[in-house]
């Protein structure tokens, strides 16, 4: 309950007026964006050329007499997870 | 750990779908998923496995960590050569597309508005030195056509300004202005929806090229009793998350080819709060957060569906 009273109180005191800490204008929207925006470094797992279904994989797979390397998350691992 | 990936056909997909429901390439999933690192237990299947093509389990594991992911692909590929050709394949070819297969994937805008939507703390130096501080996470926004062509005032004339229909920005505010920088958490219902708006206004227009630039405004909220941890354990008081964000942004459309050359829309602001899996629990207090939408590409990663692609029409 002290704990859900200070959020409250937190949210409160935040809202709306004090936005400004990150107040998105023209001119840093370029310099929010980029930071915003992944990092090569963090896109290092993309050069794998992960097949979007299991199914094609499977197909794939089959064809070729190759073993199948399965990325599975709850959410897609290529988008949200 | 690239070239032991080469030596694999690798995929990422889903696992709650995959998990749960019963077309062949769930069916195929479930064949070998409960002799992985987490069988014999209720919950998840998540993780990374190796199988044959017909659905053996050669050595699965959950990690992050680089060393014990290489030593997993080793030992896959070492029971992968002991077993023979005749029975790691299909005794058939399995069909390349069975119609029962139902994925988000199917529902893909064709010549619609398909944007990636990255999100990131912002302004934060209070993180601890861990994942926590570099935590990131992606997601897609679709709009059909004729949704996305809703976006621009019916007269494309320099100056004009058109407010864009609501289900568009509760679109983004509900199901895309989420806190899910460190982890999957829940779209926000209408109830939850404060205020929402984007207006366009037309920058330029030669030769059927529109120039312009969006400016907005969203706030959602929510209230009640849910767990702040993966264990799902009730910590006994009420909890409350939002988001309320500023937006800014401006695109290039082709009135000619009906298509969008290109796209950017930024937001940020603050959220608060946390849910069961987006690690906020030790950081309910308001901070700031930011979100940029960016014309995603054609690739087939890049056809991914939005991970509330089934709440849209909600």
């Amino acid at each position: 309950m002290i704990r859900s009273a200070t959020l409250l109180f937190l949210i409160l005191l935040l809202l709306p007026g004090s936005v400004s800490a990150t107040e998105l204008t023209e001119g840093n929207f370029r310099r929010i964006r980029d930071f915003i925006l992944p990092k090569p470094s963090e896109c290092r797992w993309e050069r794998i050329p992960w097949r979007t279904t299991l199914w094609k994989a499977v197909i794939e797979a089959n064809q070729k007499d190759r073993p199948i390397l399965l990325w599975a998350m709850n959410g897609h691992p290529l988008a949200c997870t | 750990m690239q070239k032991l990936a080469a030596k694999f056909i690798p995929a990422a997909d889903e696992v709650w779908r995959l998990q749960n429901r019963d077309d062949p390439e769930c069916a195929f999933f479930q064949r070998f998923c409960d002799q992985g690192h987490y069988g014999g237990r209720k919950g998840t299947r998540q993780g990374i496995y190796c199988a044959t093509p017909n659905g053996k389990l050669l050595a699965s594991i959950n990690t992050t960590h680089p060393g014990r992911m290489a030593d997993m692909l080793r030992k896959a590929l070492a029971a992968w050569k002991k077993i023979p050709k005749n029975e790691r394949l299909w005794t058939e070819n399995p069909e390349e597309t069975p119609d029962q297969i139902q994925r988000g994937e199917n529902l893909y805008p064709e010549n619609g508005l398909v944007l990636k939507v990255h999100s990131r703390d912002l302004d934060r130096k209070d993180l601890p030195g861990d994942w926590r501080s570099e935590a990131r996470n992606l997601d897609f926004a679709w709009f059909e056509q004729d949704e996305a062509r809703d976006m621009l005032p019916e007269q494309a004339v320099r100056g004009a300004q058109h407010d864009w229909p609501a289900k568009l920005v509760h679109r983004l505010a509900r199901f895309h202005l989420l806190d899910n920088v460190r982890g999957q958490t829940s779209p926000y219902k209408k109830r939850h929806l404060l205020e929402a708006k984007i207006r366009t206004e037309i920058v330029s227009v030669r030769k059927g090229i529109v120039q312009m630039k969006f400016v907005g405004t969203t706030r959602t909220s929510s209230s009640g009793t849910w767990p702040l941890d993966r264990a799902g354990r009730l910590s006994g008081s009420s909890e409350s998350r939002g988001v309320q964000t500023r937006i800014l942004g401006n695109a290039t459309f082709d009135s000619n080819q009906n298509t969008w050359i290109q796209f950017e829309l930024v937001a940020t602001g603050i959220r608060w709060g946390g849910t069961q899996y987006n690690f906020r629990k030790d950081d309910l207090a308001p901070a700031p957060i930011g979100f940029a939408f960016l014309l995603a590409g054609d690739t087939p990663s890049e056809r991914v569906a939005p991970a509330f692609l089934h709440a849209y029409r909600r």
